[in-house]
């Protein structure tokens, strides 16, 4: 079903289409066009993409995995803090934003109220050149809640006796989590780390919402700037190919996860 | 194994193909939608013909009132007002790339317009002119025809707005400042409006920013505060000799020394001279009519539709001429495009088109403050001194209807620069720098000179 709009989407690829004028093949110019750097901003959104991707999949599968951690402990209110840290993450992304932007207001937001209150240094946050990105991943870890469920769900599909096992062999804590916990829910981690790097690949909202690419293009992210080529500039042609450069770098990104994936996953039943 | 994880990297190639595919082809898809409305009309039948635009609130209900009125008038024509008040020039590509083409829009000059005159998409007035008799073309005001080139006239404009002072003159009398001229003849020059903006820029402790005492992180009235888009600072940049392009349109103009003069003037406002908010400071601006009425801001540049929310919140304000850089205090008109599309039903439409333009057919938006008008017969005194109301500020003729009449206000750029919007966003990188006072006016512009350069392609009209 999908493979008719990528075929399209591919051709384009190949084409000056524009959306109201007939489309032109132009062979691979779109694509050598872009490596050149003959249009700036796709070295800018790459490097955008990039660092808030090395920022972005650890920090998330971090959290995420910590709170579900916490979640998975025997506790008071425990359904109730489950639901809570899953309901940033049901929020529409245009609302949450807007508490944001004030939240990091940096004349009068909260963040900086209180930085300065401790007499700490205070951020531009959003409006920074260098704060943007860490600040837009601070945000996205606060919506990590269906990564927290997945989590969970490993967690619990930990049988109990091994714990107990190692209990009788006298293990702390520690060596529980190293030993039992962490390889128990590798497969899950694996799958975190796939979605988390496709998703973060494709980030999109932020830039859209709050940042329009800015300040000084910091967030103009990869799939923000084929958006904007696509539909401001109707430039369809090199958006397509810009698309399809994105596809093949998640694949080789999947693929290279996958054949590490054996030193690290480990299935139950398989040795 | 080795079957499990092919498997698993093919589910994932899908993965990622189903959320790339649906980004990459979500415009043409919805264009794929029927075209059923879209039948050629039989004799005596009624033509249904659509009228795109984006405005909500008033503006959408005098276009209804319009078409309402329109559709009692002709028989034989249905005209509905489309209105799509999001990602306007998304949606009307779509229905252009999927043969449903709206038979009459407004379109954004800075977008679509031009580019789909040259495909043909949109249709050349002259020609419409030329086959109607009945039409008294000098009604039409050339600063406001959007020519792609000398004979084809794209669109035309409506609802015409200019880029004006609101002012609070109960600041002005408090600190003893007199208040600005109405009329562009008398504006203040540069420096006497610097110094005006001082004297009611008041920090917490009640120090002007003239004082020695003034405490520039804690202020609590701005002298001056503007937007921070092409519309605002072009007037400066115009009345200081310069222009968006150079003069034979091969580069771009913002960075000839007289519009670097010009820009590095309004960025100093905020950062030498403290009288306007940084734009993270003007985030806790209330909206204009607020700002004015308790005094957070003693005079705003902003443009003239501001009028409307500050006529019907009752505010006691004033309008005035902008302050002047060179010789002589210039503003920038800002207005929408109608233009008639390229259908077999384009007669209809243009009978629509002349019926918008027709006289008093906008009035209750003249008289709310938000639009003046485009056409000659709407530009004679008897039909001014109608739609000025009570409730329109006392300068309002002076300040803001005069520049349309004497070419104070300029035409806005979109108007004759080709490329507008992509010139526009190489810019902003610059102007996200300058304005957040982190680069100086001449370093920001230099920075993205060449990829401005770059998109720059002349003229429009020639």
């Amino acid at each position: 079903m999908n493979l008719v709009p990528m075929l399209y989407s591919f051709y384009y690829s190949l084409t000056d289409y524009n959306l109201i004028s007939s489309a032109n093949f132009v062979g691979f110019k779109n694509y050598i066009d872009l490596f050149r750097g003959n249009d700036q901003t796709f070295w800018f959104s790459i490097r955008a993409t990039s660092l808030y991707a090395l920022m972005a999949i650890p920090a998330n599968i971090l959290f995420a995995f910590m709170i579900a951690l916490l979640l998975n402990r025997k506790m008071v209110g425990r359904a109730f803090f489950r639901s809570v840290f899953y309901l940033p993450s049901i929020l529409p992304a245009v609302a949450s934003s807007f508490v944001w932007i004030l939240l990091m207001n940096p004349d009068f937001g909260l963040f900086n109220t209180i930085l300065g209150g401790l007499n700490l240094p205070q951020s531009q946050y959003f409006w920074g050149e260098r704060s943007v990105l860490p600040s837009i991943v601070f945000m996205g870890v606060w919506g990590t809640g269906s990564t927290q469920v997945i989590f969970l769900a490993g967690l619990q599909n930990i049988p109990q006796v091994y714990y107990e096992a190692a209990e009788i062999d006298g293990a702390n804590a520690w060596s529980k989590f190293r030993n039992i916990t962490l390889p128990m829910v590798s497969p899950t981690l694996f799958f975190n780390l796939i979605m988390g790097i496709i998703g973060s690949l494709q980030v999109f909202g932020q830039a859209y919402i709050i940042t329009s690419g800015g300040p000084n293009n910091a967030s103009l992210f990869y799939v923000y700037n084929i958006w904007r080529k696509a539909f401001t500039y109707r430039e369809m042609g090199v958006a397509s190919a810009m698309g399809w450069i994105l596809f093949i770098v998640c694949v080789l990104a999947t693929v290279l996860v996958f054949k590490t994936s054996n030193r690290w996953v480990y299935y139950e039943g398989e040795n | 194994m080795k079957t499990k994880r092919l498997i698993s990297v093919f589910i994932a190639a899908v993965m990622i193909g189903t959320t790339l595919t649906a980004c990459n082809t979500g415009g043409t898809g919805t264009g794929t939608a029927d075209n059923s409305g879209n039948q050629t009309e039989g004799s005596g039948d009624v033509v249904e013909i659509r009228f795109t635009e984006w405005d909500g609130g008033a503006t959408l209900q005098v276009y209804e009132d319009v078409v309402a009125a329109f559709n009692e008038a002709y028989d034989n024509i249905r005209v509905t007002v489309m209105n799509i008040p999001d990602e306007y020039e998304t949606k009307l590509t779509a229905m252009v790339v999927g043969n449903d083409i709206p038979e009459i829009s407004m379109i954004d000059a800075a977008g679509l317009l031009f580019p789909y005159a040259e495909e043909g998409i949109v249709l050349n007035l002259n020609e419409l002119i030329e086959n109607d008799s009945s039409f008294d073309s000098s009604i039409l005001m050339d600063q406001f025809k959007y020519n792609l080139t000398e004979d084809y006239l794209a669109g035309y404009g409506m609802g015409s707005e200019n880029i004006t002072m609101f002012y609070n003159p109960a600041l002005f009398n408090e600190y003893d400042v007199e208040e600005p001229p109405a009329s562009y003849k008398d504006a203040w020059d540069w420096d006497t409006f610097v110094d005006n903006a001082k004297q009611l820029t008041i920090d917490t402790n009640g120090n002007n920013a003239a004082s020695d005492a003034f405490d520039p992180d804690n202020i609590e009235q701005y002298g001056v505060s503007f937007g921070k888009w092409w519309a605002i600072y072009m007037p400066f940049v115009l009345s200081n000799g310069s222009d968006f392009l150079s003069e034979n349109g091969s580069e771009i103009g913002l960075t000839s020394p007289a519009a670097l003069d010009a820009l590095q003037k309004l960025q100093d406002l905020i950062y030498v001279h403290h009288v306007a908010p940084t734009p993270t400071q003007s985030q806790n601006m209330p909206g204009l009519s607020e700002a004015i009425a308790t005094g957070r801001v003693a005079m705003q540049f902003d443009g003239q539709w501001s009028n409307e929310a500050l006529m019907s919140d009752d505010v006691s304000y004033d309008v005035a001429a902008l302050p002047k850089l060179g010789d002589e205090a210039v503003t920038v008109a800002t207005f929408g495009s109608v233009a008639v599309m390229n259908t077999d039903k384009s007669a209809a439409a243009w009978e629509f088109f002349k019926y918008l333009l027709s006289e008093g057919a906008a009035m209750p938006l003249y008289e709310s403050g938000l639009w003046l008008p485009t056409t000659a017969p709407e530009y004679t005194d008897e039909f001014i001194t109608d739609f000025i109301t009570d409730k329109h500020p006392s300068n309002y003729y002076e300040a803001i209807v005069v520049p349309m009449l004497d070419e104070t206000a300029k035409p806005p750029q979109p108007l004759y620069v080709r490329n507008f919007n992509k010139i526009n966003d190489a810019l902003t990188p610059a102007f996200d720098l300058i304005w957040a006072g982190e680069a100086s006016v001449a370093d920001a512009l230099a920075n993205v000179e060449d990829s401005v350069n770059a998109e720059v392609s002349g003229f429009f009209g020639e």
